[in-house]
C-alpha cells in the first residue's frame, strides 16, 4: 500500500501540466522553425520569382507620350495642335472565343469580322500580345465602342469590359486652319517627327517625349499611388504669321494664279522694319490634315527652297549700287540710243524705245539697255559687293527648312556679258525671299533686317524667349534708299507697275518678267516665263513690302506688271486698313491697258531678242501659241553690220 | 534539488500577495493594452483613409487629363469653326453674297465694324437681334462623354501631400 501511494505521490500533477505545456511549446516551437525555414526558402530561393509576381499583381507601367507642343499664329491662334486620342488593341492570349470576340470587335467598328478572327487566330499562335483593332479614335468613338462591348462578366478594371481587348493613349496632330500657310506650318508623321516647314524645323522643340507612369494598384484594379518620371515637356511655337493677313494673301494669289493660269505662285508679306513674315503663301497648296490626298510637289515651300531668275525686279540692285557710288543721281540722263545694247558679242534689247530719258523714268519703264549701261558703269566688284551685302548667295536664315542660297558666282567666273545680264537679273538665282529682303532694305532706309518666321519659343516653365536673329546691317546709305523708293514710286506711278496702284495708299515697286532658264537645252525658254512685282507702302514710310511671283502664266499678257501688280494691289488695299495704316493717297482710278507699258524680259544669250509683247489680255489660253509668245530671234552679223552703218549714218545725220 | 523543489519552496516561503497591488498591474496591463489598441485603430483608420483618399485623388487626376484633353479638343474645334475656309462656307450655306461672305469672314479677324455693315445690307433689322437669331452653325461639335460614375472630390490641406510622386528627367 505504501509503495502505491508513493507512486501516486511521484506523479504529480504539477508536473504533468509542465510536461504538457513543454510539448505545446515544442509543437508550436518546431511549428514556428517550419514556417521560419519556409520563409528562408521562399525569401532567398524564391525571392524574384515571388517579387516579380507581387509587383506584376499591384503594379502597371504605364509609357503615354507627351503631347506635342503647339504652334501658334501671332495672335495665338492655333495652327497646329495635337489632341489625345485612342487606339482600341486586342491581346488573343486573354481572349477565350476569338470567333465571338472578333464578331463583336467587328459590328461595332464595322470591320470584316472573319478578316479580324484570322488576325486574331495568327496572333494568338505567334503568342502576340498587341494586334491593334482601331487606330486614333476620339472620344466619341470611343465612348460608342464601350459601350458596344460592354461584356457584363468579364472581369476586367479597365474598359471595355470584354476579356483581351483594351484601349491605348495616342496622340493626332490636328491643323484647324487647313490649308492655311500649310508650307510655312508643315506636318509632321504618325511618328510624332516633323516632316516639313516649321513642324520639321522646330521638331526638337515641339517633340512628345515619353513618359513612364508607375501606378499601384488595389486588388480591384484602382490606382492608388502613381509615381511619374517626367522628362521634359515640348514647348510652344508663336509664329509672325497673321492668319488674318495670311487668308487674305492666299485668297488674292490663287485669284491671282487662276486668272493667269500660271503654273504655281508664291507670295510674301514682310514687315521691313522688324523682319516680321507676316504672311507666305505658296499655291497650288495642301492640306495637312490629309497628307495621303495630297501632291507631293506642293509640300514645298518655293518661297524659300527655289531659286530663280528675278529679271527686271533685280534693276533694283543696279541702280542701288550706282546711286552708292553717287555715279549719278535719279533726276540725271541716261540715253537706251536705239534700244539695243551689244556686250561681248551679244546683244540686248529693249521691248520698246525709251530714247533719252532720267534715271527714275529708265527704271519707271523697265529699260534693259539703260540698267546694263549702269550696272557696266559700277563695274564687277563693287556690283558683286552690293549683292552679297544685300543678301544674295547666302541664306536668310529664316527658320524654315530646306532654305537654298540661290546662285550667285564669284566675278572670276563671269563670263563676257555676266555683268549686263546680271544687271537686269539673269546669270544669277535667288529666292523670293531674299528677293523681298532686299526691297525691304531699301524700304527701312538701308539698314538689312533678317527675315523671320518664328516670334517667339515658350518652353515649360521657363519664360517665353524670342528667337536670335543676326544684327541689323547697314547696306546703302539713306539718301540711296530714299532715292530708290522715289524711283520705285515712279514705277507703279508713269511705268510698268500701274497696275499696282492702291486705292488710297501710294506705293512704290518694281515688275519683273524673266525667261525660265531650260535645263535641258542650258538656255532660257522664251516660252516660259516668271512674272514678279515686288513692291512696298505706304511709298514714303513703308509698312509692309510684299512680294508676288508668278511661274509660268500662261493666258493674256504674262509681264509682271500685268499677272503680279494686281495681286499685290489686291492684297495690299486688303492689308494695310487690318495694320492700321491711315489712307495717304488718292483713289485709283482704274488703269487701262493702254496705259501699262509693256515689259518684256530680256537675254543675254547670244538668241533670244523679244519682239515688244502687244498687251493682248484676251489672247488664247494656249501658252505655246506663237502670237502671243515673245519672238525669238538670232541677230546675224549681217544684221548687226547694217544696224552699225545706220547708226553711223544717223549720226551723221546729227552732227549736221 | 530540483527546479520543482525550488518553486515549491519559494512559494511556501513567500510574502502574502496583496490584492490591491494585483489591482494596479491588471490596471496598468489593461491601460496599456487599451493605449496600444487604440493606436492600432487609429492608425488602421489613418491607412484607410489615405488609402481612399489616394484612390479618390487617383480618379480625379484621370478626370482632370480627361477634362484638359477635352478642353483641347474643344479648342480646336472652335479654331476649325472660326477658320475663315469654314465661316466662308457657312455664309455661302447662308445663302449670303460673296460680298456679305468676304465681310463676315472680315469681320471675325476684327469683330467690330463691317460685321454688322454686311448684315444691314442683307436685313435691316438691328444687327443684334439679327445676331442673336442668326446662328450659322459651321462645326458639329460633341462634347466627349463624362466618366460614368462621378467622383467626389476629396477635401484635401493645402499642405497634404498628393500621392503622386515626379521623378525629374529620368528616363
Amino acid at each position: 500500500m505504501k509503495k502505491s501511494a508513493k507512486r501516486k505521490k511521484k506523479v504529480d500533477s504539477r508536473q504533468i501540466a509542465y510536461a504538457r505545456f513543454m510539448f505545446v511549446a515544442a509543437i508550436f516551437g518546431f511549428w514556428f522553425v517550419g514556417i521560419g525555414v519556409r520563409l528562408v526558402h521562399l525569401q532567398v530561393s524564391q525571392h524574384e520569382w515571388l517579387r516579380e509576381k507581387a509587383v506584376d499583381q499591384r503594379q502597371d507601367t504605364k509609357k503615354t507620350k507627351l503631347l506635342r507642343g503647339t504652334i501658334y499664329d501671332r495672335d495665338e491662334h492655333p495652327l497646329a495642335m495635337s489632341i489625345k486620342v485612342s487606339t482600341l488593341y486586342a491581346d488573343p492570349t486573354e481572349i477565350d472565343d476569338i470567333d465571338r470576340a472578333a464578331k463583336a470587335a467587328a459590328k461595332v467598328l464595322k470591320l470584316d469580322a472573319r478578316a479580324l478572327a484570322k488576325d486574331l487566330q495568327e496572333g494568338r499562335k505567334a503568342n502576340k500580345r498587341y494586334i491593334p483593332i482601331a487606330k486614333k479614335l476620339e472620344a466619341d468613338q470611343v465612348q460608342a465602342v464601350n459601350k458596344a462591348l460592354d461584356d457584363p462578366d468579364a472581369k476586367k478594371s479597365d474598359q471595355p469590359r470584354y476579356s483581351g481587348f483594351h484601349w491605348v493613349e495616342d496622340q493626332k496632330r490636328t491643323y484647324p486652319y487647313q490649308a492655311l500657310a500649310a508650307q510655312v506650318v508643315g506636318f509632321s508623321n504618325a511618328a510624332d517627327e516633323g516632316q516639313a516647314g516649321i513642324e520639321q524645323s522646330q521638331d526638337e522643340l515641339l517633340h512628345g517625349a515619353i513618359i513612364k507612369k508607375l501606378q499601384e494598384r488595389d486588388r480591384l484594379g484602382r490606382v492608388y499611388d502613381e509615381t511619374v518620371f517626367d522628362r521634359e515637356r515640348p514647348g510652344d511655337v508663336v509664329l509672325t504669321i497673321s492668319t488674318s493677313l495670311q487668308f487674305k494673301t492666299e485668297r488674292a494669289l490663287e485669284a491671282g494664279v487662276k486668272a493667269s493660269n500660271a503654273k504655281s505662285g508664291m507670295a510674301v508679306v514682310m514687315d521691313p522694319k522688324t523682319g516680321e513674315i507676316l504672311a507666305m503663301a505658296n499655291y497650288p497648296t495642301f492640306d495637312p490634315n490629309s497628307i495621303a490626298g495630297a501632291t507631293p510637289a506642293n509640300f514645298k515651300n518655293n518661297v524659300v527652297q527655289s531659286a530663280y531668275s528675278p529679271g527686271s525686279v533685280f534693276k533694283l540692285i543696279t541702280y542701288g549700287s550706282g546711286l552708292e557710288k553717287d555715279l549719278f543721281s535719279p533726276n540725271d540722263m541716261i540715253d537706251a540710243g536705239n534700244g539695243t545694247i551689244e556686250v561681248a558679242n551679244h546683244t540686248f534689247r529693249d521691248s520698246h524705245h525709251v530714247g533719252s530719258v532720267t534715271y527714275a523714268e529708265a527704271l519707271a519703264h523697265s529699260s534693259n539697255v539703260c540698267a546694263i549701261k549702269t550696272g557696266l558703269r559700277v563695274g564687277k566688284e563693287d556690283f558683286y559687293s552690293t549683292l552679297k551685302k544685300m543678301g544674295f548667295g547666302s541664306k536668310t536664315g529664316i527658320d524654315l527648312p530646306a532654305e537654298t542660297a540661290g546662285i550667285v558666282r564669284k566675278p572670276e567666273k563671269w563670263n563676257g556679258d555676266s555683268l549686263a545680264s546680271m544687271s537686269i537679273g539673269y546669270e544669277i538665282g535667288v529666292t523670293a525671299l531674299q528677293m523681298t529682303s532686299a526691297f525691304a532694305t531699301i524700304a527701312n532706309n538701308g539698314i538689312r533686317v533678317q527675315p523671320h518666321v518664328i516670334k517667339q519659343i515658350r518652353r515649360d516653365g521657363a519664360s517665353p524667349t524670342e528667337p536670335q536673329l543676326t544684327e541689323n546691317t547697314r547696306v546703302v546709305g539713306e539718301e540711296t534708299a530714299r532715292e530708290l523708293r522715289d524711283m520705285l514710286k515712279q514705277v507703279v506711278l508713269s511705268g510698268t507697275g500701274k497696275r499696282a496702284r492702291l486705292d488710297g495708299y501710294t506705293a512704290a515697286g518694281k515688275t519683273g518678267t524673266a525667261w525660265k532658264f531650260n535645263a535641258e537645252t542650258k538656255r532660257v525658254d522664251p516660252s516660259k516665263y516668271i512674272s514678279s512685282f515686288i513692291g512696298m507702302a505706304p511709298a514714303d514710310d513703308p509698312r509692309v513690302v510684299i512680294a508676288v511671283v508668278m511661274d509660268e502664266p500662261r493666258s493674256g499678257a504674262r509681264d509682271g506688271g500685268m499677272v503680279s501688280a494686281p495681286v499685290f494691289k489686291e492684297i495690299a488695299e486688303q492689308i494695310l486698313p487690318e495694320l492700321g495704316v491711315q489712307k495717304n493717297g488718292t483713289p485709283s482710278n482704274d488703269v487701262t491697258l493702254a496705259e501699262v507699258v509693256p515689259e518684256t524680259p530680256a537675254d543675254s544669250v547670244p538668241m533670244p531678242t523679244p519682239a515688244p509683247e502687244k498687251e493682248a489680255p484676251k489672247a488664247p489660253a494656249d501658252a505655246k501659241s506663237k502670237k502671243t509668245a515673245p519672238v525669238a530671234k538670232k541677230e546675224t552679223p549681217d544684221d548687226r553690220t547694217a544696224r552699225n552703218e545706220k547708226k553711223k549714218i544717223d549720226a551723221s545725220k546729227k552732227k549736221t | 534539488m530540483s527546479a520543482t523543489t525550488i518553486r515549491r519552496n519559494r512559494k511556501s516561503t513567500g510574502r502574502p500577495v496583496k490584492a490591491a497591488s494585483h489591482f494596479r498591474a491588471y490596471a496598468t496591463i489593461g491601460i496599456a493594452g487599451a493605449i496600444v489598441v487604440s493606436g492600432f485603430f487609429l492608425a488602421a483608420t489613418q491607412h484607410f483613409s489615405s488609402w481612399d483618399l489616394s484612390i479618390k485623388n487617383s480618379r480625379l487626376r484621370y478626370q482632370i487629363d480627361q477634362l484638359q484633353a477635352e478642353k483641347r479638343r474643344l479648342l480646336v474645334a472652335r479654331e476649325v469653326s472660326l477658320s475663315p475656309l469654314e465661316i466662308k462656307k457657312a455664309a455661302e450655306k447662308a445663302a449670303l453674297t460673296p460680298n456679305d461672305a468676304v465681310a463676315v469672314v472680315q469681320a471675325v479677324s476684327k469683330p467690330n465694324a463691317t460685321a454688322s455693315a454686311a448684315f444691314q445690307r442683307k436685313d435691316p433689322a438691328p444687327p443684334t437681334a439679327v445676331a442673336a437669331s442668326t446662328v450659322i452653325k459651321t462645326t458639329f461639335v460633341r462634347p466627349a462623354a463624362q466618366p460614368n460614375q462621378p467622383v467626389q472630390a476629396a477635401k484635401r490641406n493645402p499642405g497634404e501631400s498628393e500621392r503622386r510622386r515626379i521623378v525629374p528627367n529620368a528616363e
